[in-house]
């Protein structure tokens, strides 16, 4: 039995964001295995990894909104995840991004953002929009700054404190 | 039961007209009391109700709210990655949420699972019972299974009665294939079982 679920998908000049599926897993469980997880929380062994990625796809099924695989528009090569990210008792609609080593430096989290943003903007209504990235992860703070944000206070949960709230610019609601 | 606001999405927006656009593509199931349908998010607090009480221990339970719904987004996502998920349990007469009951795939498992749990209060009403009846006969006829395992912890007693009464046989090889976590229960899916 097939159960086709479709979400809106988004293209850019180099990317196409689309629906995870389980074609994506390996990559995903790469990234959430090595070390370049841990400002995510990482590194997590591989059936983290499934059930993370499982998340991102029910929280589209629960919220209508999500985060999306952030493929090679051309290749469909999975690069990261990008996208609104929403947990109960979140400080609201999370911008959040993620890519793999293959999508390092190279603009593909900007451009996927810029394009994540103007969705939640525009078509789902959303008006406060923030992005929370741990003080230690400087090429995530420089990605902020980079999309106009201004932190705003801190969060905290579980064993994560203080966590800096980084706050959008809403310039393109219109 | 009054929900807190996070679990109240707004009346309709694009968001959640989406959202309910993909459950659709989930079945229902009816049966003589009760409706199995696609998890929404007012039935994300029943799920946490269930996780921190006694009987949640068999399925990770007591946890924090945050991992609760991270459970809980997975549980939804296994129709997209497998054809085959979980459902809510409800109340026909009144659409009252009762538990949940599926066929899962998690972390861990190694073939797809029969399980189900209900609130208390659904206990002792044969509703889990004739949630599960469901859910096999769907795996049987919709989508073509022969068999399926229940993973169930040691202490839970009301669900090893459950899965027996099912027609469930204890696998002790699947129980050796995942570490002797818990107990296995294999149901036969080509065998029609008498009630």
């Amino acid at each position: 039995m097939t159960v086709a679920f479709q979400i809106p998908e988004l293209v850019t000049e180099r990317l196409r964001l689309r629906l995870p599926r389980a074609s994506d897993l390996a990559a995903h469980t790469a990234f959430r295995t090595s070390e370049r997880s841990k400002s995510v929380g990482g590194p997590f062994d591989a059936g983290e990894s499934f059930g993370h990625l499982a998340g991102i796809i029910g929280q589209w099924q629960l919220r209508g909104f999500g985060r999306w695989m952030v493929a090679d528009r051309d290749t469909d090569e999975p690069l990261g995840i990008v996208g609104i990210l929403h947990p109960v008792e979140w400080p609201g609609p999370e911008l959040a991004w993620t890519v793999y080593e293959n999508a390092e430096g190279r603009g593909i989290a900007y451009e996927a953002a810029v394009a994540a943003r103007r969705f939640a903007y525009q078509k789902l209504g959303i008006e406060r929009l923030i992005s929370l990235v741990e003080g230690s992860n400087t090429r995530s703070e420089s990605l902020a700054r980079r999309l106009g944000c201004s932190q705003d206070g801190t969060f905290s949960y579980q064993d994560n404190l203080d966590i800096p709230v980084w706050l959008h610019p809403t310039t393109e609601a219109d | 039961m009054d929900l807190p606001f996070y679990a109240t999405p707004p009346k309709t927006s694009p968001a959640t007209q989406l959202a309910a656009t993909l459950r659709q593509a989930i079945p229902t199931l009816d049966t003589e009391r009760l409706q199995l349908r696609a998890p929404d998010m007012h039935d994300f607090p029943v799920l946490k109700l269930i996780i921190d009480s006694p009987r949640g221990t068999g399925i990770g339970g007591p946890m924090s709210t945050e991992d609760a719904w991270y459970d809980f987004t997975q549980m939804t996502a296994t129709w997209a990655l497998r054809g085959h998920g979980w459902w809510t349990v409800t109340r026909r007469s009144d659409g009252a949420t009762l538990g949940f009951a599926g066929i899962g795939a998690e972390p861990g498992d190694q073939e797809p699972e029969l399980g189900y749990f209900v609130i208390q209060e659904a206990e002792g009403h044969g509703i889990a019972r004739e949630a599960a009846e469901a859910v096999l006969g769907f795996a049987r006829e919709r989508l073509g299974m022969t068999t399926l395992i229940s993973y169930i912890h040691f202490d839970n007693e009301r669900s090893i009665a459950l899965a027996e009464r099912l027609g469930a046989i204890r696998d002790t090889e699947a129980e050796v294939a995942i570490g002797h976590d818990a107990l296995a229960y294999r149901h036969d899916l080509t065998k029609e079982v008498l009630h």
